[in-house]
């Protein structure tokens, strides 16, 4: 036994050793990777501290897709950093919150996106590569990811353990480590905008889904509260942003009411900002949409330019 | 709890160390312990139906306790059917109930009478094909007095439930398996290396050939309509090495954990694809399977006895049985006469065990004959593993029709290069160690160990860096 376990001690040892070389290898040259879905450039501006911004966004899908930088820095006249997360609600969105005060100065706003899916849990973690390269001893992402299927804490604290069964991920970085890319970022400070006209899939998977009652998660709501009284300590000025949806949407989700008055009541209680667009005239121009919860890049032009001017006109960004 | 995953490589050193260093001087505590790690290797996957398992084994335990008491002829054939229902009963249950229902509406409507369906959401568990017929193994041995009926609950129910191979086998006799539990087992540590080496090389089956395979052959299969004749071509072949990496190498797994505990399970899988006609390919495929449909019902039936009615009554009573114990689909009826089809003349021309050994035995190259039964006998058999894998018959029918049209002699839309650069590596292997009982036995064993490690740690390089979503056996659902 002694013999076997001592052997077993010499093959394992070399791979516990190249297991860690190998991990930052791959981590290096996946976080380099500036192909699909870009979240890599947000992370990296984070954890480099190279954000600098006056005012960031948050929000899901529907503030990366839907805000854009360059038109609210040229109206505002301030730097602004759009950090929606594609699939994400207030948890994980949470957590870049709490890495990016970490890394850089904070901002003097933020704009919240907000919507009924904020505080609605999904079982797994979307995109969950963009986690790969910065997840290992780091316990703020496991603290807010792990009630996600498929990460455990395993994957936190040893080497190479949550790249097995990555296969994309460990090509891309191999890929990247070997092969010269041209690729620019498909992200400007996290935005990119969709320009396509209507696409029937999403509306037909919301159709399939039928009407249905958002029930919110009730430690996400709480960590919302939290967030909110965090910036109010910390001077930060949050506005809560409702950002436009298709009419017919409105038919789909039971307690719309209820999340709006949430919205409302928690923007009374720290005196926030809340801008509501359900009802804007965009709301009801297909053109506008390339689904029923995104816009097109034509939608995300007016709508951005129109949340910058009552931005402005609201004054609730300092200067 | 997968072979392939994280939780099993906790747990597996766990139940090592155990056994090795807490409950080494007992050997009751001994199995015991397999007996609860068994348990909870099972019950990671669903622990209500583990009562099935400890009600067969309490079964076919009391069974074989009357039998060995009893004389009366009629008694022990009452007393083995009591086991044999029981068995079959749960199996059918589980498994085939819904098919049953559903084929006799079909069959009553096609007579124009209308039955309301009464089908049942029933979850299959796992493993149960397996335990079933190793625990029926044992009833039918006690009866035939060819086994001694153990007295030892413990010991029978670490037979019945041993966890390397509980969920998909290899199915072992009562004969080879039950009496290593009543042998105090000392750690030896050439067996433990040898144990090691064969996970190594079944986890590389599983993950780099398997698993990968199952990514292409999924998107092929699962749209068959938007490819080419020469497509549908790759997936069929990839499916077949789907099936043998993801099979053999759960074998190896299972045989190299027990390894690891002292035990010795029968060899499931001998390189099936050199075989050079399909009667040997049968004695190579799912060895377990093959022997005991061989002993329990191809025999009694009479075998190769008899008159070439009976014989060839035989064949496809045992081949579409084999076929129907896959599943409850006809595909897997089919696919088990198909291949009865392929043996026949075999049977009949008395050519059937005309390749016993190995091909090009003691030498390094087959002969061009020995190629091209081998390539032939690989093209009969990925054909049937069309059925095997189709949804229903219709779909089988329409993938093997756009096979033989003339889309075959396009360039196929899918060529996965880096994946044919693996299964040709797993094929040069697996033909330099075909003499051995598994693909990396004996290969690089005469190499300086730097040699030999940097071998295995390639290996173990290949399956972190082909490691894609953790993908179940696909016998699991046998």
């Amino acid at each position: 036994m002694r013999k076997f376990l001592i052997a077993l001690l010499y093959f394992i040892l070399p791979v516990v050793i190249a297991s860690y070389g190998l991990d930052v290898f791959i981590s290096k040259n996946l976080l380099k990777s500036n192909t699909s879905p870009g979240n890599y450039n947000a992370w990296n501006d984070i954890y480099k501290g190279q954000v600098n911004a006056d005012v960031v966004i948050y929000g899901s899908s529907r503030a990366s897709m839907q805000i854009d930088p360059h038109i609210l820095e040229d109206s505002l006249k301030l730097k602004v950093y759009n950090f929606g997360m594609l699939g994400h609600n207030f948890l994980t969105q949470y957590l870049r919150h709490i890495e990016y005060l970490k890394y850089n100065p904070q901002p003097k706003q933020i704009i919240m996106c907000v919507d009924y899916f904020s505080f609605e849990k999904r079982e797994d973690l979307y995109e969950s590569d963009q986690f790969l390269p910065y997840m290992l001893w780091n316990f703020n992402i496991w603290r807010y990811a792990k009630s996600y299927d498929g990460f455990s804490l395993l994957d936190h604290v040893v080497p190479l353990v949550r790249y097995v069964g990555k296969a994309t991920a460990k090509k891309k970085a191999f890929s990247m480590a070997f092969m010269k890319s041209n690729m620019k970022p498909l992200k400007y400070k996290g935005f990119k905008s969709t320009d396509k006209p209507w696409d029937k899939t999403m509306e037909e998977a919301r159709l399939k889904r039928g009407i249905y009652t958002i029930s919110n998660d009730t430690n996400t709501v709480n960590l919302f509260y939290q967030f909110l009284q965090e910036c109010e300590e910390q001077n930060i000025k949050v506005t809560l942003v409702y950002t436009p949806e298709y009419f017919e949407e409105k038919k789909l989700v039971l307690n719309r009411d209820e999340t709006f008055k949430f919205f409302k009541q928690v923007s009374t209680q720290y005196n926030n900002t809340f801008l509501n667009y359900v009802d804007d005239s965009i709301c009801y121009k297909k053109e506008y949409f390339y689904n029923s919860l995104h816009l097109n890049k034509k939608g995300v032009d007016l709508f951005s330019k129109k949340l910058a001017h009552d931005l402005k006109k609201l004054d609730v960004v300092e200067k | 709890m997968l072979f392939n995953s994280i939780d099993f490589a906790i747990f597996l050193p766990i139940v090592f160390v155990l056994y090795w260093f807490v409950v080494n001087k007992n050997l009751k505590l001994q199995n015991f312990l397999i007996v609860v790690a068994s348990y909870v290797f099972y019950a990671w996957w669903d622990w209500r139906f583990l009562s099935l398992i400890m009600f067969s084994t309490l079964v076919d335990y009391l069974v074989g306790i009357s039998l060995a008491k009893q004389e009366h002829a009629v008694r022990r054939k009452m007393l083995l059917w009591t086991s044999i229902l029981i068995n079959i009963g749960f199996l059918c249950f589980f498994k085939y109930y819904n098919f049953f229902i559903d084929n006799f509406i079909t069959a009553f409507s096609f007579f124009g009478y209308k039955i309301q369906p009464n089908s049942l959401n029933i979850i299959l568990p796992v493993g149960i094909s397996f335990y079933t017929f190793q625990t029926l193994s044992y009833s039918i041995d006690v009866y035939r007095r060819k086994l001694v009926p153990t007295a030892d609950f413990i010991a029978f129910s670490a037979f019945v439930s041993f966890f390397p191979q509980l969920v998909a086998g290899p199915i072992e006799r009562a004969t080879n398996l039950l009496p290593q539990f009543y042998k105090k087992r000392s750690f030896h540590y050439g067996k433990a290396v040898d144990g090691l080496r064969q996970i190594l090389w079944g986890l590389f089956k599983k993950i780099v050939i398997a698993d990968n395979c199952a990514e292409v052959v999924n998107q092929i299969f699962n749209n068959t309509g938007d490819f080419s004749g020469s497509t549908l071509v790759v997936g069929a072949v990839l499916f077949a090495f789907q099936i043998y990496g993801d099979f053999s190498g759960y074998s190896d797994i299972a045989i190299g954990t027990s390894r690891l505990f002292g035990f010795d399970l029968k060899q499931n899988f001998a390189f099936p694809y050199f075989s050079r006609d399909i009667a040997e390919f049968w004695r190579r495929w799912h060895i377990s399977l093959s022997t005991w449909f061989r002993d329990y019902l191809y025999i009694p039936l009479g075998g190769s006895r008899g008159s070439k009615f009976q014989q060839i009554r035989n064949v496809f009573i045992i081949f579409v049985v084999s076929g129907f114990w896959h599943g409850p689909n006809w595909t897997f009826i089919v696919w088990g006469a198909l291949n009865a089809l392929y043996f026949l003349p075999l049977l009949l021309g008395s050519k059937n065990r005309k390749h016993i050994e190995i091909v090009a035995q003691g030498k390094w190259l087959p002969t061009i004959k020995e190629i091209l039964l081998i390539l032939s006998t690989f093209a009969l058999t990925t054909l049937a593993w069309v059925f095997f894998r189709a949804d229903n018959l219709s779909h089988a029918w329409s993938f093997i029709s756009e096979i033989f049209s003339y889309s075959l002699f396009t360039i196929p839309q899918i060529q996965p290069k880096i994946l044919s650069i693996l299964i040709l590596f797993m094929l040069l292997i697996e033909w330099s160690g075909r003499e051995e009982l598994y693909g990396i036995e004996r290969f690089g064993i005469t190499w300086k160990k730097p040699y030999r490690y940097a071998f295995y740690y390639t290996i173990v390089f290949l399956i972190f860096l082909f490691s894609g979503e953790e993908q179940e056996f696909i016998y699991f659902q046998f």
